[in-house]
């Protein structure tokens, strides 16, 4: 797996919105131009970016994920 | 089992000027006063704590949410907070009108994602941004995705300032079923089983329906009954309620002897595993 794509599983991981399975099959069924997007997202500072499971933001565990 | 709930969620209505392609949809159109008076109650009687008033859109709402707050005892202690999609913020100063209109308002919990964007101006999260800064309300964004794309909007977000994200998965309800844009994991993942419910800490409260720990796949997608209550306590003591706050979902599964298929990816979600269980049990509630 190349770098950049080690990177948008991390990112996806880290933010909840996949397992590293999941992750690790969905960046390979993406094409350069949503790397790019991915990644460049991923690269950003102070993402302060949380998975809300239900319809809010979790109550007990405000943690940031990423 | 959880024995005490300190937030509460109350559906107002289902009235909204925006059509987004993964809403509900389908809600009573909005609270009546004797909900009204059932719901502050309630409040007043397990001392909850965190309010948070959802739609529809709330702006619609505000008189009857000021009727329920004006109703509430030690509402200086409360945290209220309101999830909107930000129509009204065409410019600071309706942003910060509107909010200055809710009787109190600790916090704002603004919906902006691919589908909001359709219909709100980029200009209004600004708005809303700056007016909660001025009023010293807390500000954040829900940010709902039917694809890790669609988080490329955190870019845009970030330019306006630093509040906090919550990243939600649509799921398949209302309209997102129709449009299929509800979120789809591409693979199983084995270890949704040993999750619990994520909202069994929380009660929800859904105009013309009741008060109920689900907010989401069994409402709007089943007609179990068992599931909403007229009242909290009777709702704690529910079957439902024991049973989905005491066992994650694998062991739910094997009180309701349901196989769960491994070849189902959406299953990996907690609502969608929650749907499917209590739709193919012969067992009743």
């Amino acid at each position: 797996m190349k770098v950049n794509d080690k990177a948008i599983v991390t990112f996806l991981v880290s933010v909840g919105v996949f397992t590293i399975a999941q992750a690790t099959h969905y960046v390979k069924t993406l094409s350069i131009k949503n790397k790019k997007e991915l990644i460049s997202i991923a690269k950003l500072k102070n993402k302060n970016i949380v998975l809300c499971e239900n319809n809010t933001f979790p109550t007990e565990n405000k943690k940031t994920r990423s | 089992m959880f024995k005490k709930f300190n937030k509460i969620t109350i559906l107002v209505g289902g009235i909204c000027n925006f059509k987004c392609e993964h809403c509900l949809g389908n809600i009573s159109q909005e609270i009546n006063l004797k909900e009204i008076n059932l719901i502050v109650s309630e409040i007043n009687s397990y001392n909850l704590k965190n309010i948070l008033f959802v739609g529809g859109e709330v702006l619609f709402y505000i008189k009857k949410i000021n009727q329920i707050m004006s109703n509430i005892g030690g509402l200086k202690r409360k945290n209220i907070k309101i999830t909107t999609n930000g129509s009204f913020a065409k410019d600071l100063n309706s942003a910060i009108n509107t909010l200055n209109s809710f009787l109190k308002l600790d916090g704002v919990q603004l919906s902006y994602d691919i589908f909001h964007k359709e219909f709100l101006p980029f200009k209004n999260v600004e708005n809303l941004y700056k007016a909660c800064k001025k009023l010293k309300k807390d500000f954040s964004v829900i940010l709902t995705i039917s694809n890790p794309l669609d988080l490329v909007l955190v870019k845009e977000l970030r330019k306006i300032g630093k509040f906090r994200i919550g990243v939600q998965k649509v799921l398949p309800i209302g309209r997102a079923i129709k449009n299929k844009v509800y979120f789809n994991p591409l693979k199983f993942d084995g270890r949704v089983l040993n999750k619990k419910c994520p909202g069994r800490k929380e009660i929800v409260y859904i105009c013309g329906k009741g008060f109920t720990t689900c907010c989401s796949n069994l409402i709007y997608n089943t007609s179990i009954k068992g599931i909403v209550h007229k009242f909290i306590e009777e709702h704690r003591k529910s079957k439902f309620y024991k049973l989905i706050s005491s066992y994650n979902f694998e062991k739910l599964a094997e009180v309701f002897n349901v196989q769960i298929p491994k070849d189902m990816p959406y299953l990996s979600l907690e609502c969608n595993l929650c749907q499917y269980i209590f739709e193919n049990t012969k067992n009743e509630l």
